[in-house]
């Protein structure tokens, strides 16, 4: 199994290597040349497997009719800091979807004497369990951890609420049927992002649509992944696997792999039984999450590759890792590609004819495909290309976390903002160096226009595409950014300028 | 008796009539004799509304301490032949407050008496009914379904724990919304995937299958030889009216193969301008009318040969 995964896996590579081989114009220059066709093939890949998983989800349903089932319940809600009033109204409602079925803890490693103290009355006053710690071992995945060893076995399942997720007072009726099936050692609900008046947080949104109707739908009853909100285990299961993984920034797929490792499955319940949600309203904390999210991923790929995991379970989760790369390391040298060639560092040695004719149908289709899987969902125009240009703002965050991942640097993250914090502009001072290259790239390709001979003019046109394809999405990126800053914010980029 | 609902209103009624009462006292310290005058009957009725919200929840927890002395051996029909013989209190109840009434001070008063006159009028009315009616319920059992009807609020529960007994089976409920009162241990919860699929039946073959694989998902959670409610039936169909004989044909007919011995019954609730399952009633063997919150007044009627 693990021979057929690690060829998988290495496929993008190899297959660039095989391609560089044919195409590079100098020693020099391969790594570039290399680089650049791992970007098609890794894109290449993401999208056949995507395909594969999304053909599935074209089937997804869910039961009409469960059998109303009686389980011992611990809701915990984790909290770091937050606001105290996000994080009592979460308790309520996690409280009152509970009923008489279990009990709610509050997890909350908080720092500031204030927020303990106001919290821990409200958890008295309203038969909620508080649970405290001084020492942040393993942050969230160390709470929960240490919450459930504390409690004995007198629960059967255990509930994961962020503070900001909170669930609809029918969710434990809809989730706990599933767990009748002993092969299921957890339930996922999609996380839910509320409308939001700042186009980030509607990128956000947006950006969640493929991912949460497509994607994870695709991966019901097989690999569909926690989403580390709005999760249910079996705690037997979590106990088999040694619990939740703390060494990782994203317990959650982490301890996704151990489990369906151990060969349990997974039931994604796409309904929306989570009825509020906070996404990222500006840049700094947009681009905070993806990082960590990235780096998590990254996390992943030694796991992966020395799992057990049956091959379908692998390409699931690989194809996440070669999404990562594709938003992160790989957007950059999708960028530098044309900026190189219009100043004259020539590193590819194709024919434009048949890069036109092989690369062209391939792109059409790829794009009609997601337009045909979208369809029937609120994604629309708007959707792609809110999504598209935040993707072209994180990746600058995204290779970071390559890079800390690849030098193994342990980087600390902040919680994802839950409102808007001051100067998030500073991110963007290198999408505004880009966007300065690409302008100049692009003139650059026009003034070469003239006196170019047909096969050349083919070549400038490719790039001139590309470079006008990441300036759009870029500069798209740049101002949602921008007009999703508080009005402080602006003044203060005002100053600057 | 009452929910927990109504018991939570009736302690927030009683709040706010102590709020309004507080606030007309304070008036009525400064007032002059005139304005006294004013205030007092307003005061006065605010007082008896604060009472009669206490009342209500005195009676409540009064009736919680009397269900728990034992169980005796008198029958139903014994106990409405002894209550007949004593039924001369009712009425002396009821003319009592007639009288009162006719005597009251003020409309209120006048109102009030009245309303206590008539509902003694219609404890009378039910003790007469009340054997004939259970007889009625006793005849369902005849059949292999039925629908209860009757407007929101009213007590199916106690028709269907009347038609449990009679039947002796098992019950499944089929229930589709959470927070409907528990009344069996094999509870089945319909899931909005179910509701999206409702909402998006536009015509016959939707609605047949949709009621098709509704049908099967419950049979495989159902055993033969036992009694199923669809509480509430109303909010299963698709809301288009002319598929609504079309979905329940379906359902019913679905259940009937998977089944060599099921009762089914349709709880539904009558909408406001009356209409309500009215395109179930050639599907079903008889039809239970309730008229009372209570469950104490209902018409069978049988509506299918």
């Amino acid at each position: 199994m693990k021979v057929l995964n690690l060829t998988f896996f290495s496929l993008p590579f190899v297959t660039a290597f095989i391609i560089t081989y044919f195409t590079y114009t100098s020693l020099w220059t391969a790594w570039f040349d290399f680089l650049l066709w791992t970007s098609v093939t890794l894109g290449f890949f993401q999208f056949i497997t995507t395909f594969i998983q999304t053909k599935g989800a074209l089937n997804y349903s869910l039961p009409y009719a469960i059998k109303v089932s009686k389980f011992k319940v611990a809701g915990f809600v984790t909290a770091y800091n937050e606001n105290p009033e996000i994080v009592k109204k979460t308790l309520l409602s996690v409280k009152a979807a509970l009923g008489n079925r279990g009990t709610v803890f509050l997890l909350d490693d908080s720092t500031k004497p204030e927020i303990i103290r106001e919290l821990s009355e409200f958890c008295k006053s309203n038969g909620i369990v508080y649970f405290h710690r001084t020492e942040r071992r393993g942050f969230k995945a160390g709470a929960i951890n240490d919450a459930i060893k504390a409690l004995g076995d007198e629960y059967d399942l255990v509930a994961i609420f962020d503070a900001d997720q909170r669930p609809t007072k029918n969710f434990f009726d809809i989730v706990m049927p599933f767990f009748e099936d002993p092969r299921v050692a957890f339930v996922q609900v999609p996380q839910y992002y509320e409308k939001s008046k700042s186009l980030i947080g509607q990128g956000a949104r947006y950006q969640q649509e493929p991912f949460l109707r497509r994607i994870m739908r695709g991966r019901d009853l097989r690999s569909a992944f926690s989403l580390g909100s709005g999760t249910v285990y079996r705690i037997s299961a979590l106990k088999e696997v040694g619990m939740l993984e703390e060494n990782t920034v994203t317990e959650d797929v982490a301890t996704s792999v151990k489990i369906h490792e151990k060969g349990y499955i997974s039931k994604y319940v796409d309904l929306p039984l989570i009825w509020y949600g906070a996404p990222p309203a500006e840049v700094s904390a947009y681009i905070t999450q993806q990082s960590r999210w990235a780096l998590g991923g990254f996390q992943l790929i030694g796991t992966l590759l020395n799992s057990d995991l049956d091959f379908r379970t692998f390409m699931d989760y690989i194809s996440g890792v070669f999404y990562w790369l594709e938003v992160g390391p790989f957007t950059l040298v999708q960028i530098a590609a044309p900026i190189t060639f219009m100043f004259g560092i020539y590193f590819l040695k194709l024919s434009p004819m048949i890069y036109v004719s092989a690369y062209v149908p391939y792109f059409v289709f790829s794009l009609y495909y997601f337009y045909y899987l979208m369809r029937g969902t609120e994604y629309g125009l708007k959707g792609f290309i809110l999504h598209q240009a935040l993707e072209y703002i994180e990746f600058i965050g995204v290779t970071a976390s390559f890079f800390a991942w690849v030098l193994k640097r342990k980087v600390p993250f902040k919680v994802t903002a839950k409102g808007r914090s001051a100067r998030s502009m500073r991110p963007l001072s290198y999408h505004v160096i880009i966007l300065t290259l690409l302008v100049a790239s692009m003139v650059k390709g026009i003034l070469l226009i003239r006196g170019a001979s047909p096969l050349q003019l083919w070549s400038i046109g490719i790039n001139l595409f590309w470079a006008s394809w990441h300036y759009f999405f870029l500069i798209t990126g740049v101002y949602i950014s921008i007009a999703s800053m508080s009005e402080e914010e602006k003044s203060y980029l005002s100053f600057l300028s | 008796m009452i929910s927990s609902k109504l018991k939570e209103s009736v302690i927030r009624a009683e709040y706010i009539e102590q709020v309004a009462l507080n606030s007309l006292l304070e008036f009525y310290r400064i007032t002059n004799r005139e304005g006294r005058d004013y205030l007092e009957v307003e005061i006065f009725e605010t007082m008896i509304h604060r009472e009669i919200m206490k009342a209500i929840r005195r009676a409540e927890e009064e009736l919680e301490e009397i269900r728990k002395l034992p169980e005796g051996n008198l029958s139903f029909r014994d106990l409405i032949e002894s209550l007949k013989a004593r039924s001369d209190i009712e009425k002396t109840a009821e003319i009592f407050y007639q009288e009162q009434s006719l005597a009251a001070p003020t409309p209120f008063l006048r109102g009030l008496f009245e309303l206590i006159a008539q509902n003694e009028k219609l404890h009378s009315d039910t003790l007469n009914y009340a054997l004939t009616a259970r007889n009625s319920i006793a005849e369902l059992s005849k059949g292999s379904s039925c629908l209860i009807e009757g407007s929101p609020g009213s007590n199916f529960l106690r028709i269907l724990e009347l038609i449990t007994k009679d039947l002796k089976r098992k019950m499944f409920m089929v229930k589709t919304r959470e927070d409907l009162p528990s009344v069996s241990d094999n509870e089945i919860l319909i899931i909005p995937s179910y509701f999206i699929d409702r909402d998006n039946a536009k015509n016959r073959r939707d609605a047949v299958a949709l009621a098709t694989r509704l049908a099967v998902e419950v049979s495989e959670k159902v055993e033969d030889g036992s009694m199923l409610v669809f509480y509430y039936a109303n909010e299963l169909c698709p809301s288009h009216e002319e598929l609504v004989y079309d979905f329940w044909d379906s359902l019913i007919n679905t259940l009937r193969r998977n089944f060599k011995d099921l009762y089914v019954v349709l709880v539904c609730t009558t909408m406001l301008d009356g209409s309500g399952c009215v395109r179930v009633y050639p599907l079903v063997d008889y039809v239970v009318d309730v008229q009372d919150v209570y469950g104490l007044m209902y018409k069978v009627k049988k509506v299918s040969p």
